[in-house]
């Protein structure tokens, strides 16, 4: 049984889960086997729940399947998402002290209602500050198409277990492209909804004015299941809105019709290698996608970001930088630091600029219905690589790979990033949209699988 | 020394004090000297091997601040977060 759900789909598992033809028991018995096998490798698991799943899995058994989605889909999520029982780490060691969480995050709770097994939590660089999957409490999460080079981060394990085959969806955390950094270095599907749709109650912060949960899937398909599942309002969470849930399942086939899409052009090609502009050619070229345009002031909206999330950031650790500086990852720490310094005054300048920036952008979907760039400048980087170069300037990794993505959530539009399966390595492409159509870049991304353009494929590790 | 300790010298009418806060408010002080001031005004202790590291994010910051900053926006420009009672 195992052998057989090494690769399989949330929605295949369901629908055999729901037909009789396996148990969620069965299933959650495979999953935490391939974990254990596999981990060792990988490092992608800093916990796993093993008697919580199995407990689980028989409620699952024992419920009527035919009304739960996501019956018997083992699922893990990267460690700042509080676990019942569990320390909610962040990727730290300074968090280690801390009590065990009381409660799930409601987005556990929600795809545990849903039917989902949660069977672990996992690996992410520290605090979230971080896009490269390494952490020196830990180890890196490894890249499973190539085990000496970097999963992407900071939901590094998140990346890496989907990617790895350990588990078919996972939940992590995207400030300024830490779903959409993995989802392309890994080769998978990634989903960053609009800001405030889904609740990050009962999760570890990092910048609350760009922070987002999301999901990540080897298919659209179970993208959607699992979106539409965690949807909804949350009192708890002072950014959530307050939206009825929205599904996006029921849309997933109707296909391109009526969809204009442009290219990023400018800013987006600048810093870009060879690999990511193949692969958005290729998508382009797929969704007939021949106008190029600019996004005004993208660089700028990067600088912005990168303010805020140092600030904020910053804020957030005072006290421990004040108490425990020594305990940090140094390159978090030392970060952290400056950022504290940063004078307000700029930080201000990013918040106004922040505005007219997002109201610039969203007049582009007057034109168009999505726009396409790239995920990642570069397919994966060599764990421990500290330089890079982009446009024939030498850069650090780890402030850089996100150079694409920040500009793009630091107002919040819906992303999907979808994975382009060149070789030797795969690499992303983002497919943005207005605010709260999601389902639009759902639909999108699941006609480009459709089509063979963009698919997660197996590794051999 | 803290900023608040630095303006209470300045205060009293202290000759050097208030040079040093004049130089730190109207020219670009080396920035070693702000992230030495700051430290202290923030009472962020840190070992002095973490020095460059710090200083070299704290010019990107700076840099990147700057660059956000000197795009013209009216005064009426409301910032992204607005609080609703």
């Amino acid at each position: 049984m195992a052998d057989d759900l090494d690769w399989a789909n949330s929605a295949d598992i369901a629908k055999a889960v729901a037909s009789g033809k396996t148990t969620a028991s069965a299933v959650t018995e495979a999953a935490l086997a391939r974990i254990a096998k596999t981990n060792p490798t990988l490092n992608a698991f800093t916990a796993v729940t093993a008697e919580r799943a199995r407990v689980h899995a028989k409620k699952v058994d024992a419920s009527d399947k035919s009304k739960l989605p996501l019956a018997g889909v083992p699922f893990a999520v990267k460690n700042l998402f509080d676990i019942a029982g569990v320390i909610t780490v962040a990727g730290s060691k300074i968090n280690r002290v801390h009590p065990a969480a009381k409660a799930d995050s409601p987005l556990i709770a929600r795809l545990e209602a849903a039917g989902a097994v949660l069977v672990g939590a996992l690996n992410m660089g520290e605090y979230a500050y971080d896009f490269t999957g390494e952490n020196v409490h830990d180890g890196p999460s490894r890249n499973p198409h190539d085990t000496t080079r970097m999963s992407g981060g900071s939901s590094g394990g998140s990346g890496t277990a989907v990617g790895g085959g350990m588990v078919p969806l996972a939940l992590g955390s995207d400030t300024n492209g830490s779903i959409r950094v993995p989802s392309s270095l890994c080769g998978i599907f990634g989903l960053k909804p609009t800001y405030g749709r889904l609740t990050r109650a009962n999760s570890f912060p990092f910048v609350a004015s760009l922070d987002h949960l999301g999901p990540f899937a080897r298919s659209v398909r179970d993208l959607a299941l699992s979106y539409d599942a965690m949807q909804g309002p949350d009192v708890q969470d002072a950014a959530c809105v307050d939206r009825g849930v929205e599904p996006t399942l029921a849309s997933l086939d109707k296909g391109l019709s009526g969809l204009r899409f442009v290219t990023a052009g400018g800013y987006f090609k600048k810093g870009a290698s060879p690999e990511a502009l193949e692969a958005v050619s290729m998508v382009a070229k797929a969704l007939n996608a021949a106008k190029e345009i600019e996004i005004p002031e993208a660089a700028r909206a990067r600088a912005a970001a990168y303010i805020i999330t140092t600030t904020e950031g910053a804020a957030l650790h005072l006290d421990r930088l004040r108490k425990q500086a020594g305990d940090f990852d140094p390159a978090v720490r030392d970060r952290l630091i400056a950022g504290a310094m940063v004078p307000s005054t700029l930080v201000v300048k990013a918040q106004n600029f922040r505005r007219w920036y997002h109201d610039r952008v969203v007049e582009l979907f007057k034109d168009c219905d999505a726009i396409l760039a790239p995920a990642t400048p570069t397919t994966a980087p060599k764990l421990g690589q500290v330089m890079f170069t982009l446009d024939g300037v030498e850069l650090p990794v780890r402030a850089n790979l996100g150079i694409f993505t920040q500009p793009i959530s630091f107002i919040g539009l819906p992303v999907m990033a979808v994975p382009v399966p060149l070789k030797p390595l795969p690499i992303g492409v983002q497919i943005i949209c207005a605010p709260w159509r999601e389902d639009i870049a759902l639909r999108i991304a699941h006609a480009l699988e459709q089509m063979g353009v963009c698919a997660a494929t197996q590794p051999k590790f | 020394m803290t900023l608040v300790r630095l303006l209470d010298v300045r205060a009293i009418g202290s000759e050097f004090a208030s040079l040093r806060l004049k130089g730190f408010l109207m020219a670009a002080p080396p920035i070693d000297d702000f992230i030495a001031a700051a430290a202290k005004a923030l009472d962020l202790p840190f070992e002095p091997a973490w020095q460059p590291a710090i200083k070299a994010n704290l010019e990107v910051s700076l840099k990147l601040g700057n660059m956000v900053a000197e795009f013209p926006l009216p005064d009426t420009a409301e910032p992204a977060p607005i609080y609703k009672a």
